[in-house]
């Protein structure tokens, strides 16, 4: 499967990139006040409001750099009341893409509550690339207020 | 604006630069593209800070509804034999290498198959296209454009063929193929479906079926 490449600082991660919808540069947002910290804003998406949340916050309490290389990826994400719906992750040095075998991937060996979406892990030129399962990356608290967003 | 220290080594001893040494790298890899160094410079530009224009570019088109994708386009590679400009559906394609030796075989006077080449250790049937269509070799030598084999399977036997240039891949639409005009050579003119404007240059949108065939018919 392709996998797109991205960092949160020093460390590198993945994204399936059958669950990316497309990749935009980390364009001015409305700001939506007293939101989580980790959720920077919204933009019109095609039309569509679309929420974006930064995942250096999430991941290291701090804003993503302003590089050309830090991007919006946006997937389909299916919020708590079970309505899809396009939302935003910010990452760093979104450059690349890589192709990966299904036997490549393993489980960390280290689970907690709180890192349940990195359930895998991949080799590639001898980097360890952590795979970030989309679906299950916000925590509760976010895409609680996601949830609520829509109705 | 930061200022980057960059080494454009590319353009002294790599594919864009004239100066001797040439860079080691260039045998193994053959185009400075697949070097590191280069991707490297390149990632180095994508660590700036973006320009404003460009982001209120990018804020201003993802307002806007998605264009609908014409999704009955065909893609074809486009290359060079000589100097009539060639399109071979892309599905047939399978590798496009750099020339390495090609052996001979003794005692055959066939002049479409020229021999065989070793391509990653599998031996393929070296053919040459630009005799099955009647094609003289180039007159105007460049010297920036490189001999390609490009590799072509039917699902029943691969072919390797030599090409002047490998241009790029298009995506046509039915509509996009035009007539093959009457002042084109007969020889070439039947495995021709129709003409293609590519980049101010018509290309010949090759009939897949019947090179298959003719080459099938020849060796």
């Amino acid at each position: 499967m392709l996998i797109l490449g991205l960092n949160i600082g020093k460390e590198r991660y993945g994204i399936e990139a059958m669950r990316i919808i497309e990749i935009v540069p980390l364009i001015e947002l409305k700001k939506i006040p007293l939101a989580h910290n980790a959720i920077k804003g919204l933009f019109n998406y095609r039309g569509k409001p679309a929420p974006v949340i930064d995942l250096c916050q999430l991941f290291e309490n701090r804003n993503c750099n302003n590089n050309l290389s830090t991007r919006i990826i946006i997937i389909e994400y299916k919020s708590l009341s079970g309505v899809s719906r396009p939302i935003g992750l910010i990452a760093e040095m979104v450059t690349d893409v890589m192709m990966c075998e299904t036997d490549e991937i393993s489980s960390t060996g280290i689970q907690s509550k709180q890192n349940d979406f990195l359930g895998l892990i991949y080799k590639h030129n001898h980097d360890i690339i952590q795979l970030i399962d989309t679906h299950n990356v916000l925590p509760e608290s976010i895409s609680y207020q996601l949830a609520n967003q829509l109705s | 604006m930061t200022t980057l220290n960059i080494n454009d080594c590319w353009n002294k001893i790599g594919v864009w630069g004239s100066k001797s040494p040439r860079c080691e790298k260039l045998k193994r890899l053959t185009h400075c593209h697949n070097c590191e160094i280069y991707s490297q410079a390149g990632s180095q530009l994508l660590s700036r800070p973006a320009e404003e224009s460009y982001l209120l570019e990018w804020k201003n088109n993802l307002n806007q509804p998605r264009q609908e994708k014409n999704i009955n386009l065909k893609s074809a590679l486009v290359f060079r034999m000589g100097d009539e400009w060639f399109a071979l559906a892309s599905k047939l394609v399978k590798e496009i290498t750099h020339c390495d030796k090609h052996h001979s075989l003794p005692h055959i006077k066939n002049q479409v198959l020229r021999g065989l080449v070793n391509v990653h250790g599998e031996l393929l049937l070296n053919v040459s296209l630009g005799y099955l269509f009647k094609i003289n070799k180039s007159e105007s030598s460049n010297k920036h454009t490189q001999e390609r084999y490009i590799i072509i399977d039917d699902n029943e036997e691969s072919f390797a063929f030599p090409a002047t240039e490998v241009r790029d891949i298009i995506h046509y639409d039915m509509d996009d193929i035009q007539p093959t005009p009457s002042t084109i050579k007969k020889d070439t003119s039947c495995f021709i479906n129709g003409i293609i404007r590519h980049k101010n240059t018509d290309v010949g949108l090759l009939n897949s079926d019947l090179v298959f065939s003719a080459l099938h018919k020849n060796i």
